[in-house]
């Protein structure tokens, strides 16, 4: 029977949506791009580029690329690097300028804009003043008889300033997503209940995963303390304080305690050692995200370019 | 992935689809379009081809009869001139052709079978009209009137028509003595 695998290939040929040419990650302090050969699904080359602080400010209501004309020559040179003069995008776009909300709906029977209407209303509980522009995305999960809604919101005004940004490189940004979100796409299968950790230099996301389901996402504007010649431990202190205080929320919520953590860095310079830190002190089994990327990027790049190869899977 | 279907949250403006279904409905289209063209460019040229010789042979056929209408016009003309001039001579050529071949045994057979016994024929005057019929002027005498009457119903029945009875007398034994015309016209 060899008709049913040709089947799921014509059927994934014409109904996936088609991987970009390429992936792209802009935060605070850097820009990185993953070139990828469609055909074998892989990643073919990549970037990283350092940004000086101001370049990208990142940010829910308030403009996020003060300097666009040096972010678009970092990104010109970023597409030469990787050897792309145009095509489609994936984007991961900063944290702090999405907001994302995980909510549970009973209502399973509910027409596609019913369940908008639901969302934008509870989204608006906790979200006081939603912005006129505001652009809404959901997914649903099923979670037994009720349905989990992943729902990102995001300013139309931010959102067009990096479209615009690679659209004048001749890149169109045909998917714009979050880096924490895209973690989520390279975990293991039947793995265990776990916490994604993302460490951005100015944002800290959590993303929690209960019995195969999203049960906790959540994202906290964070300054880490990088200040040289103060020891690592020290430094970790508010960041250690953060992560028990989401796994002790966790467990009060979800009665279960969770074992394992995910960790990637955005911080070029000391991700490998947060993770050894974070082992240290937690009684967690922590391991990195980059441990998740199959294809080598090299030279300990592939924790930090992680989010891109999410993209992939 | 934790058994769980991956996150493809995308806030993008003109998200990524999947085009690939349209593209190939396109091609498809693009290629029937490309030979109804080709069957259509064919068909046109073939049935092109075969109008102009049609309306060729039309024209050709169109001159004939245009042709033949001239020379039937032509004919007529010459007919009818033949025939005027000619006119004369036919008819007089008829006349005596009709004189020649008229059978006198027939007309007179058939007055005596009109005629009733008892009367009979004192004179004829005989003279063609036209060239197919014949004026008849004759006297009878007849024993009564009803002899009269009977001799006028017969010829009635027979070939004789515009039977008039001109003159009525009665002679010196009673016997009525009539003279009446009527046209004998008979098919050569």
């Amino acid at each position: 029977m060899k008709l049913l695998p040709e089947l799921k290939r014509l059927q994934d040929r014409f109904l996936e949506v088609p991987l970009p040419d390429a992936v792209f990650q802009v935060t605070a302090s850097h820009l990185s791009g993953l070139r990828i050969a469609p055909r074998e699904r892989r990643a073919a080359n990549h970037f990283i580029s350092r940004l000086r602080p101001g370049v990208v400010s990142p940010s829910f209501g308030r403009t996020n690329i003060p300097d666009v004309s040096l972010l678009e020559s970092k990104v010109r040179e970023g597409m030469a690097k990787i050897g792309l003069g145009q095509g489609t995008v994936a984007v991961l776009l900063p944290e702090l300028c999405v907001r994302v909300f995980i909510l549970n709906l009973d209502s399973a029977s509910l027409s596609q804009k019913e369940k908008e209407k639901i969302i934008r209303w509870r989204i608006g509980k906790q979200m006081p003043a939603v912005p006129e522009d505001a652009r809404f995305v959901f997914q649903e999960f099923p979670a037994g008889s009720s349905k989990r809604i992943v729902v990102a919101v995001s300013r139309g005004a931010v959102l067009q300033e990096y479209e615009g940004l690679f659209s004048r490189c001749q890149l169109a940004a045909g998917n714009l997503s979050l880096p924490s979100l895209s973690l989520i796409n390279l975990l293991p299968e039947a793995g265990e209940d776990t916490l994604v950790v993302n460490v951005e230099e100015d944002s800290l996301s959590f993303v929690a995963i209960i019995d195969s389901k999203l049960a906790l996402y959540r994202q906290k504007s964070f300054a880490f303390d990088q200040a040289p010649g103060k020891p690592l431990v020290q430094r970790l202190a508010g960041f250690l304080k953060e992560v028990e205080n989401t796994m002790h929320f966790l467990e009060d919520k979800e009665k279960k305690r969770i074992r394992s953590l995910w960790f990637r860095s955005g911080l070029p310079d000391a991700g490998v050692d947060i993770a050894s830190e974070l082992r240290r002190l937690l009684a967690l089994t922590v391991r990195e995200t980059g441990e998740l990327v199959t294809q080598g990027s090299g030279n300990g790049e592939s924790g930090l370019l992680s989010p891109l190869f999410g993209q992939l899977a | 992935m934790m058994n769980m279907d991956k996150i493809r949250l995308n806030l993008a403006s003109r998200p990524q689809r999947n085009m690939r279904f349209y593209h190939a409905c396109l091609v498809v289209l693009v290629f029937i379009l490309v030979i109804l063209t080709f069957l259509a460019g064919f068909f046109f040229i073939k049935y092109g081809f075969k109008d102009r010789q049609a309306k060729s042979s039309l024209g050709t056929v169109e001159r004939q009869t245009q042709q033949a209408r001239a020379e039937e016009t032509q004919f007529k003309t010459r007919t009818d001139a033949v025939s005027k001039a000619e006119k004369g001579r036919v008819e007089l050529m008829n006349s005596i052709i009709f004189r020649k071949a008229f059978s006198w045994n027939a007309l007179l057979s058939e007055l005596e079978s009109a005629l009733p016994d008892p009367s009979y024929i004192t004179s004829l005057a005989p003279s063609f009209v036209g060239e197919a019929s014949l004026d008849l002027r004759i006297k009878v005498v007849s024993k009564s009137l009803d002899d009269l009457l009977a001799l006028i119903n017969n010829l009635n029945s027979r070939n004789f028509k515009r039977i008039r009875v001109e003159n009525e007398s009665a002679d010196e034994r009673g016997q009525l003595i009539t003279e009446i015309t009527f046209n004998y016209g008979r098919a050569l």
